[in-house]
């Protein structure tokens, strides 16, 4: 005997995953959430772009997806992810590192700290946080503090009523300001505002630095909720260009992604109130043979998405986590309404908008 | 015993919820609209009207989608009543007379929805979603008017009374923003007296409000009927012969 021995079959590689590849079925035992999770927890989803997919999939199952900020019921439903509703638990936008949440998070917990730059362009004001979250950009900068006024507000109060956050970690790279050091959703001149070297500046978050963030975010968190468990995943969504001066894009999205992995595990391997949930891994591994991209070698396919978040569900347990009886078909349905759910129209993301600067 | 009154005819018919109803609540009996569709502000919720082969009807096909939660017994009333008005409808197609219209002067209706997102802050949305949000809302009452310009000489549309709550302020003149708007740019002649009856803010000042909580008293409708007077022209006293006359 030694530890190799008679160990399950998920921990060889050979029935873990050789065994599964190109199927696209359930990698068994893939993620067994060590975090106590029920049907009856309410979630909080928020991050990059692929955090979009979770928010979906926890609501299509039937769980309890919380949409903290609503639209007004009378704005149309095709206009409502234009204006930044239901993408996430809040009107945030996308929140592609962990120091954009953090400085969401600070604010919520004293808004007097709130940074008041406006990026304007004429009578359009873009909140440089979120610049996409009202198309053609806020009407007055008055608008603008009160939309986000309405964001705090309801970040306390999702995060009082929650069981759940779930933080979807995107990008290492991080434009600020220099002076202030309000951490901007996306580089200035790119979607909105203007780029001045002087004033703008670029960090590229390590490890060390990315662990200390996430630290500060879950004692935030659970400084408005004590009760309040985390779930970490990172988006396997590759960045549209990187800004490391000479970096070749594949090599920096591998080096940011692996931080970002490396970092999510640390922080669960430190706290028993935080667990790390494997989206990255099942799209990126060339091992599972699965057609994961699409034609741009960036967006993941509908069918990728639906893979990674059965996987989710089944953690969660639509499958096995059930106390009563088994509930085959409403675990189908359940299913199936997350397959139907993500094959429905692109995420939103704010990066892609990068490469309309490629001139090659 | 009958009694005829001596009045004098609008010419033209009033069509509308309401803020219309009150107008002619307060003209009658001395002056009267030739014909009138009027019912409150429920009876025109969804898709309420059909205009095809060159006709224009009150419809009751889409009650069920605007009324989901109604019983059979509340359905079989609004199919009823949407009967009558398209029946008075087509009275005053016929007619062929301008129409004074208060369809879809919803500020009310637009403004509590809006609220209900939260309704400890009425004040989370900025104006470009509040006027999107009532671009779609007005939608089939813009249709309708575009079409009843098809039928009728002339459309003049009547704003409500404006008496928002501080919390609903942003999402009630947004609605009416969006509606003068739209219908402006499909001809439609608007009829506004929130500068003269309101204050800086266009609320309507407390000697124009009735004792509800949405309409415009006596001194409103006076000055409405005034401006309604500007457009159409002066009352006649020659009865048509349709014109049906009330029993005192």
């Amino acid at each position: 005997m030694n530890p190799y021995s008679k160990l399950p079959a998920q921990a060889y590689w050979r029935t873990g995953v050789a065994r599964h590849a190109g199927s696209g079925k359930l990698l068994p035992k893939l993620w067994s959430p060590k975090i106590a999770l029920s049907r009856e927890d309410s979630f909080l989803t928020v991050g990059s772009c692929f955090a979009q997919h979770i928010g979906k999939a926890l609501h299509r199952a039937g769980l309890n997806r919380m949409l903290v900020e609503k639209a007004p019921a009378v704005l149309p439903e095709k206009m409502r992810e234009q204006f930044g509703y239901g993408l996430f638990s809040f009107r945030t936008g996308n929140v592609y590192t962990a120091s954009m949440l953090l400085q969401w998070l600070r604010w919520m917990a004293d808004p007097s700290r709130m940074d008041r730059e406006i990026w304007g362009e004429g009578d359009e004001f873009h909140d440089p946080v979120r610049p996409s979250i009202e198309p053609g950009g806020f009407e007055s900068v008055d608008d603008l503090f009160a939309a986000r006024d309405a964001t705090l507000t309801a970040l306390r109060r999702g995060i009082e009523q929650a069981d759940v956050f779930i933080f979807t970690l995107g990008l290492t790279e991080t434009w600020s300001n220099r002076e202030t050091g309000l951490v901007y959703a996306s580089c200035p001149g790119t979607q909105a505002g203007d780029f001045d070297s002087d004033r703008h500046q670029f960090t590229n978050a390590r490890f060390a630095t990315v662990l200390d963030q996430l630290q500060q975010i879950r004692d935030l968190l659970h400084g408005v909720n004590p009760r309040m468990r985390m779930i970490l995943t990172v988006s396997p969504v590759p960045l549209t260009a990187t800004a490391v001066p000479g970096a070749h894009v594949l090599v920096s999205t591998v080096k940011s992604k692996s931080i970002l992995r490396a970092v999510a595990g640390e922080m669960a391997d430190l706290h028993d109130d935080v667990d790390y949930f494997p989206s990255y891994e099942l799209v990126s591994h060339p091992a599972l043979s699965l057609p994961m991209f699409e034609a741009d070698r960036r967006e993941v396919t509908p069918e990728g998405v639906a893979f990674v978040m059965r996987h989710f569900l089944a953690g969660l347990g639509v499958d096995e986590m059930d106390a009563g009886p088994p509930r085959p078909d409403e675990d189908a349905q359940a299913r199936a309404r997350a397959d139907i759910a993500l094959a429905e129209g692109d995420a939103i993301c704010d990066e892609v908008e990068l490469d309309k600067y490629n001139e090659n | 015993m009958k009694t005829r009154i001596e009045r004098a005819y609008l010419e033209a018919s009033v069509i509308g919820d309401s803020h219309a109803m009150s107008v002619w609540k307060h003209l009658a009996p001395a002056i009267v609209f030739r014909h009138s569709m009027t019912a409150p502000a429920k009876h025109f919720d969804g898709q309420f009207y059909t205009a095809e082969k060159g006709g224009l009807h009150i419809t009751s096909a889409m009650i069920r989608e605007a009324f989901p939660r109604a019983d059979a017994d509340v359905i079989q009333v609004m199919v009823k009543a949407r009967e009558r008005l398209d029946a008075q409808l087509q009275t005053i197609l016929a007619a062929g007379l301008p129409v004074v219209s208060s369809l879809g002067a919803a500020s009310y209706r637009f403004a509590r929805r809006v609220q209900s997102a939260d309704p400890d802050n009425g004040a989370l949305f900025s104006r470009k979603i509040l006027r999107a949000a009532a671009g779609d809302y007005v939608e089939t009452f813009v249709g309708f008017h575009e079409e009843l310009l098809r039928h009728v000489p002339a459309v003049s549309f009547l704003l409500g009374a404006c008496r928002y709550p501080d919390n609903q302020k942003d999402a009630w003149l947004a609605y009416d923003q969006v509606m003068i708007d739209r219908l402006s740019a499909i001809g439609v002649r608007i009829i506004d007296v929130r500068a003269q009856t309101g204050d800086d803010q266009l609320r309507l000042l407390p000697e124009y409000q009735a004792q509800d909580v949405l309409h415009g008293n006596d001194q409103w409708c006076q000055i409405v009927a005034e401006r309604i007077i500007d457009q159409v022209g002066p009352p006649t006293g020659q009865p048509q012969k349709a014109a049906q006359l009330q029993s005192k």
